[in-house]
């Protein structure tokens, strides 16, 4: 195709896109809706991992031993543990260890009330493992493996909190799968009005078109920049609000919660960013072809 | 140039647009196809454009034969045939000259060509001063030159008009026909469907008459006397 042909197609779609303003402006804000709601629903997907994960180095599952099991066995144990790929690393407290921390723990200041047990350890047999996940989800198969490990006595599982932000980033992302194809099914039944709108309102010129010689690729190209333009400024929109919004909201959580701070460990706005761009261009994208083709193969024979 | 060979064309309800019509003009002939609405005309002209698929028979225009002509094929046989209709037909988003450039563009002829090409056609129509005009601003007379122009502005090998003086007076209509005759002479095989009797008779052409979907006369050129 040559330039001044393809000059002619984009000035010929950008005007369709204004002739049809009202429909295209309707288009556009459905598509950006759609992609925003896209957006925040990546947004929480991508930190409730990411929150995961960090729990998932907060949290571990312990291991206790059979009382006497020797120093070689439980070292013998330790290498089996780190073998395996659930795991990421794992740390030893000895049973004196486990006593300070008790201590420390639970009488404080008033730590000479532990006085009485100076020579005679009540945590003996309490040298344990402490296993770091690598991957929460995967928290039951690892248990049920140490469980069946010969002198371990007892695995304590780590706190629920790590399932729970599993299955609440589970359930947030069926809802908003959900919503999305919803969303995108409404955009593209109004981008394909919209050029079926251009077509109606260029019917005289398409038949003059066709009767002079033009190719379908040329009677149709207009529709497609029509569609694409319509798309891409759908995705455009939504990621620069999302771009602002995102580090509005970080910035507010983490200085009015400053609480929250070891709790809550948000995505930087340029990881999200990264994949959110790239994959929302496209969206926008596939929404303005996928419209542009429906349209014009309804009127194919104009 | 163009040859129909035992062509029909039945509608839905077994409504019979034409009835195994045979028709030959030759490359340059200049020819008037008349008769009543209903008779056949403007299927012929939809037949000839494959607006229209013949329900029989063969049809050859310009060397290729239409039955055969795929979709993607039809845009380029389209690029050899001008057509002029009784409603002009002109975009009134744009001027006197983007209506003709437009069918240039659409080919994708080169822009330094547009120009010149449809300067000349101006010229040839004689409307250069009005270039800039808009169709709405322009008599029916000059709206039909404007369409004219734009349909001979590809140069194609063969003109069809469809009643292109059914809108005008009869000072005008013969200024129109004269300049579909200029096209003729300058080697464009011409056909003309048209009510207008008196220019029939006035241009002495080849005059094919129509009736009930079947071609019912054939007078060579200078032979017409067509009573209504």
């Amino acid at each position: 195709m040559k330039i001044s042909t393809a000059g002619y197609q984009l000035k010929q779609g950008f005007k369709n896109i204004h002739r049809n303003r009202l429909f295209s402006i309707a288009s556009i804000a459905t598509i950006a809706a759609c992609i925003f709601l896209f957006g925040v629903f990546y947004s929480i997907a991508a930190n409730s991992q990411h929150m995961i994960r960090e729990a998932g180095n907060k949290v571990a599952v312990t291991v206790f031993f059979d009382e006497g099991t020797s120093d070689a066995r439980i070292d013998a144990i330790g290498e089996e543990i780190k073998l395996r790929e659930e795991v990421d690393h794992i740390e030893f407290t000895t049973a004196e260890e486990a006593w300070e921390n008790f201590k420390s723990q639970y009488f404080g200041e008033y730590e000479y009330l532990a006085e009485g047990f100076k020579d005679d350890n009540p945590l003996a047999n309490s040298a344990s493992y402490s296993v770091y996940l690598a991957d929460t989800s995967k928290q039951d198969t690892l248990v049920s493996y140490l469980e069946g490990i010969e002198n371990v006595r007892q695995v304590n599982r780590s706190a629920e909190v790590a399932r729970n932000i599993s299955t609440a980033a589970r359930l947030a992302g069926y809802v908003s799968i959900a919503v999305i194809i919803i969303l995108l099914a409404v955009s593209i039944f109004l981008i394909t009005n919209t050029i079926v709108l251009g077509i109606t309102v260029r019917k005289d010129e398409i038949s003059i078109m066709k009767y002079v010689g033009a190719t379908d690729g040329f009677v149709n190209a207009p529709f497609f920049v029509e569609g694409i333009a319509i798309g891409v400024i759908g995705s455009i929109i939504p990621l620069i609000a999302l771009f602002f919004l995102y580090r509005q909201i970080i910035e507010f959580v983490m200085t009015r919660f400053s609480v929250l701070n070891n709790l809550l460990a948000f995505l930087p706005v340029m990881t999200v960013f990264r994949v959110l761009i790239p994959v929302s261009l496209i969206l926008g994208l596939a929404i303005g072809i996928l419209g542009s083709l429906f349209a014009l193969r309804k009127h194919e024979n104009v | 140039m163009i040859i129909m060979e035992n062509v029909s064309k039945t509608y839905a309800k077994d409504i019979v647009g034409i009835s195994n019509v045979n028709l030959h003009v030759k490359k340059g002939e200049f020819v008037f196809v008349v008769g009543k609405s209903g008779s056949g005309k403007s299927t012929l002209m939809k037949l000839l454009l494959k607006e229209l698929e013949p329900t029989g028979g063969r049809i050859v225009v310009n060397g290729n034969v239409m039955n055969e002509v795929k979709r993607r094929q039809l845009p380029f046989v389209r690029r050899h045939i001008g057509v002029v209709f009784q409603d002009f037909r002109l975009l009134e988003d744009r001027s006197v000259y983007d209506n003709i450039a437009f069918a240039q563009k659409v080919i994708e002829t080169p822009a330094k060509d547009i120009k010149k090409n449809v300067l000349k056609m101006l010229s040839m129509v004689g409307l250069l001063d009005k270039y800039k005009a808009n169709p709405k601003e322009l008599s029916g007379g000059e709206q039909q030159r404007v369409a004219i122009a734009r349909a001979l502005v590809n140069e194609p090998d063969v003109l069809l008009c469809d009643e292109p003086t059914g809108n005008l007076d009869v000072v005008t209509s013969e200024e129109i026909m004269k300049l579909i005759e200029l096209a003729n002479k300058q080697g464009t095989t011409v056909l003309v469907v048209t009510h207008n009797l008196d220019i029939v008779q006035q241009m002495k052409q080849r005059t094919i008459t129509m009736s009930e979907g079947k071609i019912i006369s054939d007078m060579a050129k200078g032979g017409f006397g067509y009573e209504d």
